[in-house]
């Protein structure tokens, strides 16, 4: 599909019904913990985001309106610029391995897509240039999309030993 | 049965990602109306403990973003 048939934009309550919903594990743990927060608490979490977390979930949709991938993010605030945290993304169960023409003719995956779209906010909005997620270090899958995005420095997490962050650099002014 | 040898009981069963989705109503709970992220950990303490180096700025990035990205509507 073409870049422009991706619609992405905001959550909203009206997205709630469809993401009680939403698919995206194929049953390994880490893909039924992150569907079941997004089918649960996630959106809620962020629609309710207190305004000094500036939470930001994100949908991407088909033109028809099916929702194809999702993405969260929202600030660490304790530090100046704020740094951005690329909380969860996931790619809806029937879109999986589906690709994005670019231009030039470059594909990328949805969640590849949804990433990118993330930090493209991110530069709007002014984040500090470090940014990072947190990944389960079985999750062999994500790792090489961190790879591919250019989230290629690993470091361990304080708070668990099974999750890794990952940290990449922003480009100046986009 | 006390209630912490039952609480060890339980614990003992989870498998991980009962424990993961059980460690984020904990920390929900204990933050109050600080909400939590999927792992568990309270928005604001994800990077408590951080070494500082992760947030040097190094001046050359390892991200770009391609012609084509769409705006968020």
């Amino acid at each position: 599909m073409k870049s422009d048939e991706v619609l992405i934009r905001a959550l909203t309550a009206d997205d709630l019904p469809s993401l009680d919903a939403f698919r995206c594990s194929a049953g390994l743990p880490w893909e039924d913990a992150a569907e079941a927060q997004i089918r649960g608490p996630l959106p809620r979490r962020y629609l309710a985001s207190p305004p000094h977390f500036d939470g930001r979930m994100l949908i991407g949709t088909s033109r028809g309106g099916d929702i194809l991938v999702i993405g969260a993010h929202h600030i660490e605030p304790t530090f100046e610029p704020d740094v951005g945290y690329t909380e969860v993304v996931a790619v809806s169960l029937p879109a999986r391995g589906q690709l994005v023409e670019l231009a030039k003719g470059r594909e990328v995956s949805l969640g590849e897509l949804m990433l990118l779209a993330i930090f493209k906010q991110m530069l709007a909005l002014g984040r500090h240039p470090r940014t990072f997620v947190r990944v389960d270090r079985r999750n062999h899958r994500s790792l090489a999309l961190c790879d591919r995005v250019g989230l290629t420095e690993e470091r361990s997490d304080p708070h668990t030993d099974f999750l890794v962050q990952r940290w990449g650099e922003l480009p100046e002014g986009g | 049965m006390t209630v912490k040898e039952r609480l060890q009981q339980v614990v003992s069963e989870m498998s991980e990602e009962e424990a993961v989705d059980a460690l984020a109503l904990v920390a929900g709970a204990r933050a109050g109306a600080t909400p939590s992220d999927i792992y568990g950990t309270a928005w604001g303490k994800v990077l408590a403990d951080l070494d500082p180096q992760a947030l040097s700025v190094t001046g050359t990035p390892t991200i770009s973003i391609p012609d084509g990205i769409p705006d968020v509507q």
